[in-house]
C-alpha cells in the first residue's frame, strides 16, 4: 500500500482564540514494505500526521492519497481503508472494553462481517503473534491483566484486522524493557511478512535500531524524510528539531568505522555491549 | 475535536478584558438579574434593550461573534419549533395568510418575544462562562450558598465537587474523542443504523470512558489526600478575591437601569 501526503495542512479549532496549525503544508510518501519512524518533539504534529493516514481527521487543505486515491473523497470507503491501515493509538489499552480477551479482539473482525470460524481463527492468530497463549487468556477479563498484557491485547485487536499497513503511536511508552524488546521484535517480524509499518517514537535509540526510513518533524513541518542512517548522521538537523543524536548510534557508528561488525538493529545497551564483546573475542 | 466543539456554553477563554477582571460574584448576580428580568418584561422594545445590553457586555468581553452563534446552535431547533407553533396557533388580528393559514399579528409578536428571550438567555450564559473561569464560578456559587452552612449543608464539598466536575469536562471530551477514533480504526461505525443500533455502537466508547474516569477519580483522590486534603476541614485560599469599587459601580448602574426599565414597561 502506497501512502502519500501532498501539501497537507491541518488547523485545529479554526476561528477560535486557541486556533492551532498542527501541520503546515506537509508532503511526504511512505515507502511500502519498510519501517518508517516518525520523530519530533511533543507538539510537532506527529500524531496529527498519522491520523490522516486512515482518514480519522480530514485535512484543512491538501490531499492524502492511498494507492493513488484521495481518501477524503466522499465516495471513498473509509471502513475498508481503516482495515487496511491499522492504527495503534498511544496507550491503546485504554480502548479495551470487551468482557473477555477473546470478545475484545474479535470486535474488529466481527465488524468486517466475517463468519464465526474466521473470526476465531483471526483472534487465535493475532494473539499468538504477540506471544500470548490463546487458551489461557481467551476467557479472562482484559481489565484484570497487567499493563503490558493489556497493551498486547489491544494491539492484537488491531492485528486481527490483518492490516497491510500498521501505524503505531508511541507503542513502547511506559513498557518495561522486556515487553519493549518483545514489541520491537514483533514490529520487525511483521515487516518480514511484507507489511508496511509506521512508528511514532520519542526514543531515538529505538528508531535508529528499528526504522529503515525516518521522518523528522519540527513545528508542524517535515524537516527531513529519508534513510535512517543518514538522518542520524546529521546531528545539527536533529538538534534543530529539539532532538538529540542517540548515544548508542553514535557509539555504534564510531565502532563501525573501526571495522567492528555491529548490525543496524541494535536498539538497547545490553545488545550493543554483547555485540562489542563478541567482536572483541574474534 | 469534533466532540469538543459541541460544548460552547461553559467554555472559558482566559483574557484580560474589563469583564474578565470583574468579580465573579458580581457577574453571577448580574447574570441572574438579567435572567429574571427577561421573564418579567414583555414589551418588544424593553426586550430589545436588554438584548442590546447583553451584546454590549459580549462586546466588552471580546466574545467572538462566531462563538455566540455556536452557543446558539443547540437551541436553534427549539427556537424554530416554538416560533412555528406561536405563529400558526395564536389567534388574533390577521396579518397575512400563508398556505391557507391566517397568521395573526399577536402570533408574530409572541414569536418575536420568544426568539429575543431565548437568544438573550443563551447569550448571557455564553458571556458569563466565556469571561469567568469555572473555578471563579464555583467560588461565586459557594459564597452564595454559604448561609446554608448554618443548617449543616456541606457547602465547600459541594462547591469542590462542582469545580472538579467542570474541570474534567474537557478532559473527558478529549478522551472520548480519542476512544471514538481508536474504535473507528477497528471498524466501529457510529453514524449509521437505527436508534438502537446507534446506541449500541457507543458501548465500545462508554465502557473505556467509564474505566478511565474511575481510574482518574481514584488518582485524583490519592493526589488530593497526599496533599493533606481532609473532608470537612476548613480550607484557606491561594487568591483572596475582593469586590472592587468598579464592580459595585457596574452592579449599581445596571440595577438602576433595570429598575427604570421595569417601571417604564409597566407604564
Amino acid at each position: 500500500m502506497q501512502i502519500e501526503v501532498k501539501n497537507l495542512t491541518h488547523v485545529y479549532d479554526i476561528g477560535m482564540p486557541f486556533e492551532y496549525t498542527a501541520l503546515d503544508d506537509v508532503s511526504v510518501a511512505i515507502e511500502s514494505g519498510k519501517i518508517t519512524g516518525i520523530i519530533g518533539s511533543t507538539g510537532s504534529g506527529k500524531s496529527t500526521l498519522i491520523q490522516h493516514f486512515n482518514a480519522l481527521l480530514s485535512p484543512t487543505s491538501g490531499t492524502v492519497l492511498v494507492d493513488g486515491e484521495d481518501v477524503n473523497e466522499k465516495k471513498y470507503d473509509k471502513k475498508i481503508l481503516r482495515q487496511k491501515i491499522g492504527m495503534v493509538f498511544q496507550y491503546p489499552e485504554s480502548q479495551l472494553f470487551g468482557e473477555t480477551v477473546e470478545k475484545d479482539i474479535a470486535f474488529g473482525p466481527s465488524k468486517m462481517g466475517l463468519n464465526a470460524d474466521e473470526i476465531k481463527e483471526r483472534v487465535k492468530e493475532s494473539i499468538s503473534l504477540l506471544g500470548i497463549s490463546y487458551d489461557d487468556y481467551k476467557d479472562r477479563s482484559p481489565f484484570n491483566l497487567s499493563g503490558g498484557e493489556k497493551r498486547k491485547i489491544a494491539i492484537a485487536g488491531i492485528l486481527a484486522l490483518r492490516p497491510e499497513v500498521l501505524v503505531l503511536d508511541e507503542p513502547t511508552a511506559g513498557l518495561d524493557p522486556v515487553a519493549r524488546t518483545n514489541l520491537l521484535n514483533l514490529i520487525l517480524s511483521y515487516k518480514k511478512d511484507g507489511k508496511t509499518l509506521v512508528m511514532v517514537s520519542h526514543d531515538m535509540d529505538e528508531v535508529s535500531g528499528v526504522a529503515d526510513n525516518v521522518i523528522v518533524m519540527n513545528q508542524s513541518k517535515i524537516i527531513y524524510s529519508g534513510d535512517t542512517g543518514e538522518a542520524f548522521s546529521q546531528p545539527a538537523m536533529l538538534r534543530s528539531a529539539g532532538l538529540d543524536v542517540p548515544m548508542l548510534s553514535v557509539i555504534a557508528e564510531l565502532l563501525r568505522k573501526k571495522e567492528f561488525d555491529i548490525p543496524r538493529r541494535t536498539w538497547d545497551a545490553p545488545n550493543l555491549a554483547r555485540k562489542i564483546v563478541e567482536e572483541l573475542k574474534k | 475535536m469534533a466532540l469538543a466543539n459541541l460544548v460552547v456554553v461553559g467554555q472559558y477563554i482566559p483574557m484580560k478584558t474589563f469583564i474578565h477582571n470583574m468579580d465573579s460574584r458580581i457577574k453571577l448576580t448580574i447574570a441572574m438579574f438579567f435572567l429574571i428580568f427577561i421573564f418579567m418584561v414583555g414589551g418588544l422594545d424593553v426586550l430589545g434593550f436588554l438584548f442590546v445590553l447583553v451584546m454590549i457586555f459580549a462586546f466588552l468581553a471580546k466574545v467572538p461573534f462566531m462563538h455566540l452563534v455556536r452557543g446558539l446552535r443547540p437551541i436553534l431547533f427549539l427556537i424554530l419549533i416554538t416560533v412555528i407553533i406561536q405563529v400558526f396557533v395564536t389567534k388574533g388580528d390577521p396579518a397575512f395568510e400563508l398556505w391557507g393559514i391566517v397568521v395573526s399579528k399577536q402570533g408574530l409578536l409572541y414569536a418575536a418575544r420568544i426568539v429575543i428571550r431565548l437568544v438573550t438567555l443563551v447569550s448571557v450564559s455564553v458571556v458569563l462562562t466565556f469571561s469567568t473561569s469555572p473555578l471563579e464560578l464555583t467560588f461565586a456559587m459557594e459564597s452564595f450558598m454559604s448561609p446554608l452552612r448554618l443548617v449543616g449543608f456541606p457547602v465547600s464539598e459541594v462547591a469542590l465537587m462542582m469545580s472538579i466536575a467542570l474541570r474534567f469536562i474537557p478532559t473527558l471530551l478529549s478522551e472520548a474523542d480519542k476512544i471514538v477514533k481508536a474504535q473507528s480504526s477497528r471498524g466501529a461505525d457510529f453514524g449509521t443504523g437505527g436508534l438502537i443500533a446507534r446506541a449500541k455502537a457507543f458501548i465500545p466508547v462508554i465502557i473505556p470512558l467509564f474505566v478511565s474516569s474511575f481510574r482518574r477519580a481514584e488518582e485524583l483522590a490519592q493526589a488530593m489526600e497526599s496533599r493533606c486534603f481532609v473532608t470537612g476541614a476548613k480550607r484557606g485560599r491561594l487568591h483572596v478575591v475582593t469586590i472592587k469599587w468598579y464592580d459595585w459601580v457596574v452592579l449599581f448602574v445596571l440595577l438602576v437601569m433595570l429598575v427604570a426599565l421595569y417601571l417604564y414597561a409597566r407604564i
